[in-house]
């Protein structure tokens, strides 16, 4: 399942989700609010919180077609994502996928997977506030 | 405007087949129409316009020549032919035509058309064909710098000399609802165009997605992004040709950057 929250991410409810008795393997990953701005062609900039911002419905809907596209593709027993919405502060989790499977290349491949296409399709934006005083909505990375 | 009820089609017969209408017992008079079309223009074609203006005047010279100019000749031989078009048009003599191509506020180009016939039947089809016509030779001429060129809004916009005159209003289409819209930018697009959701007013129902962006896009001054942006109409995902309605929510999407 793919949700969105408000709140700080529940780690520990979000792994029951995946947990079942027929896995072998089980991989997450957790992407947090790092302290700079990592644009390549620029100077380096220190952040100090993150606004991220959803067209809910849309994000729901386009994140839980990736879940199910997961599901299809790789050999995994259970899958779920959670994606921060709102004012996150350096070292918040932002998003956090877990993947479970008989065997653990399939819960690697598929975790990437989920991370990857979220990315690249949810409607989702993050606006970042830096120590200077200005802010700037952050980039599509291709 | 209440829908007049005793309207038929004058080119059906009484059994359903096609037929033409017979004007041979109509007096001759003198008959005028113009119609008017506009044509949206990209930004490459907007930035070519105004460096026109800046230099020799009100004329794109594009790799095929004077676009305007070739647009009014097109325009003019194009009404001449309209009974070879249009199956039911009858023949008839034009006494003029006339067109004018005109720049409006939004850097778009606005081409009326106004033919004039003696004859027993009116000149409207002539007027809308040339106005047709001449947006089209404008697409062909400036195609080479973009492609997004939007031909729009075709309608008469005034008839005299017939059974019935016609004269529009200045709402286009104003017998189809025309419409408030509500429009909600998200992500970076909010730093673009307004943080706010914008009303916006539609001019009638068949007004697309896409002529509304492009319209935004013109009037704060940046460069459309059709091909990364996602439109969306009440909350679902929705194509740049779709069309509007009164109350319609729309919204733009910039690419995802969450993770």
């Amino acid at each position: 399942m793919f949700s969105i929250s408000n709140k700080s991410i529940d780690i520990n409810n979000l792994k029951q989700q995946v947990d079942n008795p027929q896995s072998g393997g089980f991989v997450s990953f957790e992407g947090w609010v790092r302290n700079h701005n990592c644009t390549a062609d620029t100077p380096r900039k220190a952040v100090l919180e993150l606004h991220y911002e959803a067209h809910e419905k849309l994000a729901l809907q386009v994140g839980n077609a990736i879940i199910d596209a997961a599901m299809q593709k790789f050999d995994i027993n259970a899958a779920c994502c959670c994606h921060r919405v709102g004012r996150l502060q350096v070292g918040d989790v932002a998003i956090w996928i877990g993947v479970s499977a008989d065997h653990r290349q399939a819960a690697f491949a598929a975790c990437e997977y989920i991370l990857n296409q979220t990315k690249a399709t949810v409607p989702i934006w993050k606006n970042e506030f830096y120590r200077d005083g200005e802010s700037g909505w952050v980039e599509a990375k291709p | 405007m209440k829908p007049d009820t005793d309207k038929t089609l004058s080119h059906i017969d009484q059994h359903n087949n096609p037929s033409m209408v017979d004007v041979s017992d109509k007096p001759i008079t003198s008959r005028t129409a113009t119609a008017q079309t506009k044509v949206l223009l990209p930004a490459a074609v907007k930035a070519a316009l105004h460096q026109a203006h800046a230099s020799e005047g009100f004329e794109i010279n594009s790799k095929k020549g004077p676009v305007f100019q070739t647009a009014i000749i097109a325009g003019v031989m194009a009404a001449k032919q309209t009974h070879e078009l249009i199956p039911f048009c009858h023949p008839l003599a034009l006494d003029n035509c006339k067109i004018v191509i005109n720049v409006d506020n939004n850097q778009d180009l606005i081409i009326n058309c106004e033919c004039k016939t003696s004859g027993k039947t009116g000149v409207e089809m002539e007027a809308l064909t040339g106005a047709s016509v001449a947006a089209l030779t404008i697409y062909d001429m400036c195609k080479a710098l973009s492609h997004n060129i939007l031909i729009t809004e075709t309608r008469l916009l005034a008839k005299s000399g017939g059974r019935a005159d016609f004269s529009s209003d200045q709402t286009p289409g104003s017998e189809q609802a025309s419409g408030q819209i509500t429009i909600e930018f998200y992500g970076q697009l909010q730093s673009t165009f307004s943080q706010q959701p914008l009303q916006y007013k539609i001019p009638n129902n068949t007004t697309s997605i896409e002529a509304v962006y492009l319209d935004l896009c013109a009037t704060h001054n940046c460069t459309a992004a059709t091909a990364t942006i996602k439109p969306i109409l009440n909350d679902n995902f929705a194509q740049w040709n779709d069309l509007l309605n009164d109350r319609d929510v729309l919204g733009f999407l910039p690419p995802a950057a969450g993770g």
